[in-house]
């Protein structure tokens, strides 16, 4: 589904990302890579073969956008280092000709360092380029003159039809001044959002983004 | 026989004590004395306890050497000399609640001191302090009072085998109510390894009557125990339990559904004022609470004279309640289950139950406790809240009357608990994997427990996964030269402070201004409190200030009507049993309607239903159809209860979904249940084309509509914290563990995706299965309806019978249709709308 913002177009993925087609640049929120092994390594079993996942989503995304950059909205990675830093660091290295940069978000707590040597350009607050701010925490007040870009939340939506059927799925928060992007991360949980004036809720599938009115 | 010393000195103790030494207390003791092990059947008040007390304190008594106890029996406080060999624990006690621990060690202590005995009784539950515990390190107590959880919390020590050396009875108090849950699981897993370790070991329960004793013997006393060293002891109660239902005057007073029954309230305090101390049980705690608020609005006098009790008070406000229970300081208690085990309160003369108590063994339960005194009837009246429940109280009253006894089926498979026991154990003393599999298989629970399933275990707390072959740095139990340890602290204090299996949702205490707790309130109902906002608690009116590191502070607030608060909790289904009394009844309703009182009562209803509808007679079944701005409602009525309905509908709901894409939303009651959808389904001829209530392929079906909804999901998120996937965080630090939380639901996501033959997830769908959609049960009643003749009326509006399950918003989703054709569906209706 695309959508325009600010003359500039962007499509909304199924694979709960967003492609800005002007600069060929994916948007990521909220991947929470090593999570799984973080609890795993506190003695939760989380099975491991989820771990693949985020990947496969992610070679996916770059294949079907040919996307030359991406840019990661924050809580890249969960918490302290673990092993899936280097099944990461492996994925950036197959897809080196591609640019990458991150905004820090509060789960980053992994030294700058790792990103830097993993080519990742880092950004400890907002990134901005043009009339766009890309950040993690969405922001309460609207920048003059700017849209922003923001993670954190993992927005979900509800929505209810006769017969008193109900379905919750992640979705996409758009209003004037600021998109709130669903959490990629396969390990994940969600925060319910509600409609209101001046907002728009796209929410998506597996498969497909409806816009909800 | 000679009779032994302490046998003398134990009929000396019922002389002074003037207490006849029942028929039944001398069997138990012959029995225990004699070397077996058992259960005594006999309901609270009877002198249950000193059944396998008594006889305890003789076999001691009768150890020591000849000349200490009887040199002066008169004189207490002679300062024998200790017995040079301390024996340390020889006894334990386990115990349900907390509650009863404290007034079992006084009637426990008391009597081995009448008898002057040096024997030391211990406690030791969630509520024994620190010193309390550390003192029984250094020294164990002769008998020790204790609950499920603090059993296997001494596992959880290093140096167990120790602790229970020389112990040679175990005493399980109230094993009617442990054995259906899995705190009953956990008891069994706990006496298998006592008696692993003392092939001698003495079992005995205690229990109420329930329908299936010799199984509940079997379950306490294990697989290979000898069935010919074994006994039930019955007690011989001819106690008569005069039941009474409370009939409004017009059945027009009493709603079409609900749940609370305030509306008799009148007639309620009419009760209480002729009665000396009521107890009135509620199905919901918030139903005490609502109670509390409208009988203190209309008869203000209740004040002082009135408490509650339910489990989210605080345990000091519970224990005041007890007291003053106890001393006669109170005219009425509201409360809830919290109040059906327990002490004797002997002031209680009347017992008002409110609302369908679903069983008759809770009925008869709760009738007990009132009348204790000897030669007294214990009397019980049975408030409707709504007006189809006065059928209930006719089939209440002929079940008490015919003495009908439900079963309390076991907990069987119970992998959660398992995999817990087994993380206690390797943080304990650790455990050698090819005995303990042979000693879990002797626990009743896990007899059928396979290789396979216990090698997915040992993965489960070893690598995390069912693989053995791991890379990554999972880390939990190891193995060390064969034995299965926990070497981290860190792991090993996480686990001993997430052990249990009583399972709640996060508590937040509510604490008034002045510093004084009230109880707990669930997370989910602070998050949309704001300041100034006014509920109700613990009887109480109180404004909301502030949340603050898990506890609000409320202040006192007068003449304001507010919020109620709401808990979660499970809905019990009504019992087959009193299923088929209902069924009974109701055509009884429509043949002879003068011939009980609350039929009568109910004409009026019923020929409304007959009038909009129909009233089945037990050779027909009926169909209701109608339509409303919600969608198109299927109402069908088989009148099985909860638990079959449940089952009904999904698969009915699965079966019709099968054959066109569609989706449904059930609900059900004890009654019947609903089909809604958005789309309009022809049901006349949808029966006429397939048979829709065929016992074919049941079983199958049965398992693909499981699959079909969300009902194993939410099993899941007991079974998750059991199993230590969820770590509720240590106490005092909540935003440290933050980063280890995940959803119940997101772990059984991930894992039931990612992980095939995930034992865990298994047992949620088997809980399901076993729980909600017994096979047997269904297969009964679809075998019944398979005789009956089948009524389709479409009715312009909701019938007395449709409605409340119509306005049940507890509700399971089933679909066929591709979810972007439901959403789609659904959006346009959005636009539509605006």
């Amino acid at each position: 589904m695309q959508i325009e913002i600010r003359g500039e177009h962007f499509i909304l993925l199924s694979q709960k990302a967003i492609f800005w087609e002007e600069t060929q640049t994916l948007l990521i929120g909220d991947l929470h890579l090593g999570k799984i092994t973080h609890f795993r390594k506190e003695g939760i079993a989380v099975p491991p073969n989820a771990i693949d996942n985020n990947f496969k989503r992610l070679n996916e995304l770059v294949q079907n956008t040919g996307a030359t950059r991406i840019i990661f909205l924050g809580d890249l990675f969960h918490n302290q280092y673990n092993a899936e830093w280097e099944l990461f660091h492996d994925w950036r290295m197959q897809h080196h000709y591609i640019e990458m940069l991150i905004v820090i978000g509060n789960h980053d707590i992994l030294p700058v360092s790792l990103f830097l040597e993993a080519d990742i350009a880092v950004h400890l607050n907002d990134y901005e380029e043009g009339d766009f701010v890309f950040t993690h925490h969405p922001k309460v007040d609207a920048i003059e003159n700017k849209f922003v870009f923001a993670g954190h939340v993992h927005p979900v939506f509800t929505t209810y039809g006769k017969g008193r059927q109900s379905v919750r799925l992640p979705c996409f928060v758009v209003d004037n001044h600021q998109a709130i992007l669903p959490s990629f991360g396969v390990f994940t949980g969600g925060f319910q959002m509600d409609l209101t004036k001046n907002r728009k809720i796209y929410i998506t599938t597996d498969t497909k983004v409806f816009s909800v009115c | 026989m000679t009779k032994s010393r302490g046998h003398s000195i134990a009929e000396q103790w019922f002389k002074n004590k003037g207490w006849k030494w029942a028929t039944f207390q001398k069997e138990a003791a012959a029995a225990y004395l004699d070397g077996k092990s058992g259960l005594v059947n006999a309901p609270t008040g009877s002198g249950k306890t000193y059944s396998l007390w008594v006889p305890i304190l003789i076999r001691h008594i009768n150890s020591l050497p000849a000349k200490e106890p009887k040199a002066n029996p008169k004189e207490p406080k002679t300062k024998s000399k200790e017995p040079k060999a301390k024996k340390g624990l020889q006894v334990l006690w386990i115990t349900p609640l907390r509650a009863l621990s404290k007034d079992l060690f006084r009637n426990m202590e008391l009597a081995a001191l009448e008898m002057n005995l040096t024997w030391r009784v211990g406690m030791r539950t969630g509520d024994t302090n620190a010193k309390d515990r550390s003192d029984q390190k250094k020294q164990m107590p002769d008998a020790l009072i204790i609950t499920p959880e603090s059993l296997h919390i001494l596992f959880a020590q290093k140096n167990n085998s120790e602790l229970f050396k020389n112990l040679h009875t175990v005493v399980v108090d109230e094993w009617h109510e442990l054995m259906g849950s899995k705190r009953g699981t956990q008891t069994e897993l706990a006496i298998a390894r006592l008696r692993n370790m003392n092939p001698n070991l003495q079992t005995w329960g205690i229990s109420a009557t329930i329908g299936n004793l010799n199984e509940a013997k079997q379950v306490l006393l294990g697989m290979r125990f000898p069935e010919e060293n074994s006994v039930i002891i019955k007690a011989n109660t001819d106690k008569r339990i005069l039941v009474e239902s409370i009939i409004p005057e017009r059945v027009e007073t009493l709603p079409w559904s609900g749940y609370m029954g305030t509306r008799l309230v009148d007639q309620v305090v009419q009760i209480v004022n002729q009665s000396n101390t009521t107890l009135l049980f509620t199905n919901t705690r918030s139903g005490t609470e609502i109670w509390y608020r409208t009988i203190i609005e209309k008869y203000p006098e209740f004040a002082g004279i009135m408490a509650l009790h339910h489990a989210s008070l605080d345990r000091e406000i519970r224990d005041w309640v007890e007291e003053a229970l106890h001393d006669e300081r109170l005219k009425l208690v509201i409360c809830t289950a919290s109040l059906d085990l327990g002490v004797d309160f002997r002031p209680v003369d009347t017992v008002i139950q409110v609302g369908s108590p679903k069983s008759i063994a809770r009925f008869i339960q709760r009738a007990g406790r009132s009348g204790h005194r000897p030669g007294v009837d214990s009397k019980i009246y049975f408030c409707p809240t709504n007006a189809l429940e006065l059928i209930e109280a006719v089939s209440l009253r002929e079940g008490v009357a015919k003495n009908i006894l439900e079963d309390r089926p076991p907990v069987a498979h119970a992998f959660d608990v398992l995999a817990q026991w087994m993380m206690t154990l390797a943080v304990g003393e650790g455990f050698e994997e090819a005995a303990l599999f042979e000693e879990v298989r002797d626990s009743y629970g896990y007899q059928y427990l396979n290789r396979q399933e216990w090698e997915w275990l040992l993965g489960y707390i070893t690598t995390g996964s069912s693989s053995l072959t791991v890379y990554d740095e999972y880390k939990k139990v190891e193995r060390v030269d064969g034995r299965y340890v926990v070497t981290s602290r860190r792991v090993a204090l996480r686990h001993r402070l997430s052990m249990g299996t009583i399972v709640s949702e996060t508590g937040i205490k509510v604490k008034l201004q002045s510093g004084k707790y009230l109880g707990t309130v669930e997370e989910s109902f602070v998050t949309w409190m704001k300041p100034g906002d006014v509920f109700t608690f613990a009887g109480m009116t109180v404004e909301f200030l502030r949340i603050h590191e898990m506890t609000v502070s409320v202040k006192k607030a007068q003449g304001k009507k507010g919020f109620l608060v709401r808990w979660a909790g499970g809905r019990m289904p009504l019992s087959s049993q009193l299923s088929t009394f209902i069924r009974e009844r109701l055509a009884d309703a429509i043949e002879n309607p003068f011939k009980e009182k609350e039929l009568a009562k109910m004409r009026p209803l019923l020929e409304l239903q007959a009038e909009r509808s129909m009233i089945p007679k037990t050779d027909e079944l009926l169909i209701e159809q109608c339509e409303t701005r919600e969608g198109y409602h299927v109402f069908i009525f088989p009148f099985e209860g909860r638990l079959v309905h449940e089952g009904m509908s999904i698969i009915l709901a699965y079966r019709i979904s099968k054959l066109t894409p569609i989706t449904f939303s059930v609900a059900m009651n004890d009654y019947g249940f609903e089909l809604l959808s958005d789309q309009y389904v022809d049901f006349e001829k949808l029966l006429a084309e397939n048979d829709l209530f065929s016992t074919k392929h049941l079983v199958d079906d049965i398992y693909q509509s499981v699959n079909a909804t969300e009902m194993a999901k939410r099993k899941f998120r007991e079974i998750a914290a059991i199993s230590g996937l969820m770590f509720q965080g240590y106490p005092g630090k909540n935003v440290k563990t933050r980063q280890l939380q995940a959803s119940s639901s997101l772990l059984f996501t991930v894992m039931s995706k990612y992980e095939d033959n995930n034992l865990l997830i298994k047992q949620a769908y088997q809980e399901v299965l076993t729980y909600q959609l017994e096979e047997v049960r269904m297969r009964n009643a679809l075998d019944r309806i398979a005789t009956q003749k089948i009524i389709v009326k479409k009715t312009p509006k909701p019938t007395p019978f449709s409605f409340p399950i119509m306005v049940d918003r507890l509700r399971e989703q089933l679909t066929s249709e591709k979810l972007e054709d439901r959403i789609q569906k659904m959006i346009k209706q959005y636009s539509n709308a605006d």
